[in-house]
């Protein structure tokens, strides 16, 4: 089985509400994929689609080219994290993993072989009930980490994490993808995944809105602009409007210039004799073009409060 | 990995999943304490009198038997054949359901039971008794009212004969220790009915022809409470070409009737009487001859914590369904094992196992826990034989009374299934066990009947060892223990069926 995730116009409403709208992209191995997209855009209806919970109204989603419900062990070809707070709480961690290593299977030593990898070893005879959010993520890990899968799902993993958490799972994020797995990784935050996605899925309302690398993703939304502090600011700002430029005025000292390379802004400030004591080019990060790409698609956009006091 | 799916694997995670969780194993352990726990201590608040009865009879099988009826008999030695016609049979006329002014209960109206017993009814016919004792050893052939011809001994034999009435020839041969009965139209040509050897018949025993007709029970049952009530009748018959070898007087005797006197003082029918009339004789005779087995049921009784326990049951597996949906649980269950009927069937494999064990041992210590109190307070043979585990209708009942808390217990995590709420799971089930139970008790005769056949309440049947009764203030006894177990059983394939219907159709 090729370790992949294909999703292919996958439709899904409930009731009234279109949850996912003809949504596909494909989740390869070797790379860490990042599902973003804002509250409510339909990533998780979609993880429960391709985790045969749900059932599509169109379209499908593949592991490896097989419906996840044709999967005879799936804990072995599919390990999922989607609620870490779905633990009975009057079970032991050890006993939690015991019963799903049972159901596909599952050697019981890969039971503390992945209580140790999460960092669970003290608290595997604890209850579940007692564990704080960042202990039920790890053992929600665990869980997924079971089967030792070659395509991982993981829904918001970093929630609910410490500082310490978080740097540890992007780590395990890039390991396991280093290891030739398809990882499929959700966040509504982009700057979360910006330093551990490979290639990123963006969502809005259901439906796709980019699919592409990480770099591509940056260069394709950081217009070109250039900031510039200078004492004579209503000199530059006619020099460069006159040449064609985009200015705008941001600070009693600075503009940002748009439509035109750094270098030429500054050849024609220069050529005019304005002194600017600063030229900046700015770069747009991931979050800002995430923000670009997802602005229209927000579910629950804060309204405008009319009338309001400045 | 070599990981492998199989059936067995997916059971023990169910397993895993059940023993796991400490407060169901604690509320397991409970649902067998609470079982023992109650009928333990309702054991002691239970008592009968049935042995210090006066007219408490056993039979020569130390049963309890009835052996009233009037006797016409003469003392004979030895090998002898005695040959009768009963030239006529008159039965009782057809007794007044409701008589103004009766003395039951809260003046309820009575119902007349109808006996299927071949023992029941009135009946003309010939016996060989040891003496004239009530409770002795006999045989004898008799001609019954509406039972066809018959013969029988030792108020535990029965065996049919013709199904004739009206006029008919009887014999009965003794050779020995054994006993043949013989039955004709005419006198000449003879069929045999059968042999039997009476327990005790001594070289001389009490032969001769009598009357008996068994008193008409009446029962008023309802608003939690039953009384069984007696209104004797008496039959007469007519006898002729009465033929007995070395024949001597005749002399006629009530055979132990105690309450005669009682009740011609009330002026009720007078015990039985003879008159010879030309070369016959008329008999009057009032009374059954039969096994008399009191209704009260000692294992019943010695279970009667099983609704306690039941209730414990009820929960754990209710909580066993819908502990999947707190939190989402049911996706975890299901990513991990796509094909969600074998979940389902898994789970109601082990949780029957758990519940049939825990059942079966709270049952079993109920029962033996239970006996010695209840001996104490009158349970005791011989008008209720100690019970052993290995009589058949003991070890039925302890068996499919854990089978009915199993299926009550399985019930309840179908519709946890389906409820996806613990509370509600619950109480549904709760209510659909208790609330029959309740309105049975309170309605009156034997209406509940149909409530038992039709809800979860008729499995209580399978508490009895004995047959079932409308005399007893419990519902639950008017059914017979298999038709309890099949209702409940009907409920749970259904609540099972419908689960798994929904866990297919729908979005975990």
């Amino acid at each position: 089985m090729e370790p992949t995730i294909e999703v292919r116009a996958l439709r899904k409403r409930y009731h009234t509400t279109v949850a996912v709208d003809g949504l596909s992209f494909t989740v390869r191995p070797g790379e860490v994929t990042g599902f973003v997209g804002p509250n409510g855009a339909g990533k998780s209806t979609t993880m429960r689609l391709i985790l045969g919970l749900d059932s599509p109204d169109d379209g499908a989603a593949l592991i490896g080219g097989q419906h996840y419900r044709s999967l005879r062990t799936p804990l072995t070809k599919v390990g999922a994290l989607l609620d870490a707070s779905a633990v009975h709480p009057g079970r032991k961690a050890r006993d939690h993993l015991l019963w799903l290593a049972h159901s596909n299977g599952i050697p019981k030593r890969r039971v503390g072989d992945v209580i140790e990898q999460v960092g669970l070893g003290s608290a595997a005879r604890r209850r579940a009930g007692g564990f704080s959010l960042g202990m039920q993520q790890r053992l929600g890990i665990a869980a997924a980490l079971l089967g030792d899968p070659p395509v991982l799902i993981f829904d918001e993993p970093v929630n609910g994490l410490d500082p310490d958490g978080i740097v540890w799972i992007r780590g395990l994020l890039k390991t396991l993808a280093a290891e030739g797995r398809a990882v499929l990784v959700s966040s509504h935050l982009m700057g979360e995944l910006e330093d551990t996605a490979d290639h990123l899925v963006v969502i809005g309302r259901g439906r796709l809105v980019a699919d592409t690398s990480v770099a591509a993703l940056v260069a394709a939304a950081s217009k070109e602009r250039t900031e510039v502090v200078t004492a004579q600011r209503e000199e530059a700002t006619a020099v460069l409007a006159r040449a064609g430029a985009t200015v705008a005025v941001i600070a009693s000292d600075t503009v940002t210039v748009e439509g035109m390379p750094a270098d030429r802004v500054s050849a024609l400030l220069t050529g005019a004799g304005i002194a600017f004591t600063e030229l900046r080019r700015h770069r747009a990060t991931l979050e800002e073009a995430y923000m670009d790409l997802t602005r229209g698609s927000i579910e629950y956009a804060p309204e405008a409060v009319e009338g309001s006091a400045r | 990995m070599n990981a492998r799916e199989s059936f067995p694997r997916l059971l023990l995670s169910e397993w895993t999943k059940l023993r796991s969780v400490p407060r169901w194993v604690i509320t397991f352990a409970g649902a067998m304490a609470l079982t023992i726990g109650l009928s333990a201590l309702l054991a002691s608040a239970n008592r009968t009198d049935a042995n210090e009865h006066r007219n408490f009879v056993v039979g020569p099988a130390n049963d309890p038997v009835s052996d009233t009826f009037y006797f016409v008999h003469q003392p004979i030695t030895g090998d002898t054949t005695f040959t009768v016609r009963v030239a006529s049979l008159t039965p009782p006329r057809e007794p007044n359901l409701r008589r103004p002014g009766d003395d039951s209960p809260g003046g309820d109206s009575m119902t007349l039971l109808e006996d299927p017993s071949p023992y029941a009814g009135s009946a003309a016919g010939i016996m060989i008794k040891d003496g004239t004792r009530s409770g002795s050893s006999y045989a004898s052939m008799l001609l019954t009212a509406d039972r066809g011809v018959r013969m029988q001994s030792d108020y535990a034999t029965d065996r049919e004969g013709s199904a004739s009435s009206g006029t008919r020839w009887l014999r009965l041969v003794r050779s020995g220790d054994t006993i043949t009965g013989y039955e004709s139209a005419d006198g000449t040509n003879w069929t045999p009915v059968g042999s039997t050897t009476p327990k005790n018949l001594p070289a001389t025993a009490e032969i001769g022809f009598y009357v008996s007709s068994a008193p008409a029970l009446y029962t008023s049952r309802g608003g939690g409470s039953s009384s069984l009530g007696e209104r004797p009748t008496s039959a007469d018959a007519t006898f002729d070409n009465v033929a007995l070898d070395g024949a001597a007087q005749w002399r006629g005797d009530q055979i132990a009737d105690q309450n005669a006197d009682e009740r011609e003082g009330k002026g009720g029918p007078p015990g039985g009487r003879y008159t010879a009339s030309g070369s016959g004789f008329v008999v009057t005779g009032t009374g059954a001859i039969g096994p008399k087995v009191p209704d009260d049921d000692i294992v019943e009784g010695a279970l009667i914590g099983v609704i306690a326990g039941l209730m414990a049951l009820i929960s754990v597996g209710a909580l066993f369904a819908t502990s999947e949906y707190r939190r989402g649980m049911i996706r975890t269950t299901f990513v991990a094992t796509p094909r969600r009927g074998r979940v389902l069937a898994a789970k109601a494999i082990v949780l029957g196992i758990s519940a049939y064990v825990v059942s079966l041992a709270g049952v079993v210590a109920a029962l033996l826990l239970a006996l010695p109190t209840m001996k104490k307070h009158g349970f005791a043979p011989p008008a209720f034989p100690t019970p052993s585990l290995s009589d058949g209708p003991v070890a039925r009942a302890l068996l499919l009374t854990a089978a009915f808390m199993t299926l009550v217990a399985l019930f309840a995590m179908a519709v946890g299934m389906l409820a996806r709420r613990s509370a509600a799971a619950i109480t549904t089930t709760i209510v659909l066990v208790l609330l029959p139970l309740i309105i049975g008790m309170v309605l009156p005769g034997t209406a509940p009947r149909w409530l038992m056949y039709t809800t979860l309440a008729g499995g209580m049947a399978t508490q009895r060892a004995k047959p079932p009764t409308v005399t007893l203030a419990e519902p639950w006894a008017m059914i017979g223990p298999w038709a309890g177990i099949a209702v409940v059983t009907a409920y749970t394939c259904a609540a099972l069926g419908l689960a798994w219907l929904r866990l297919r159709r729908t979005d975990a």
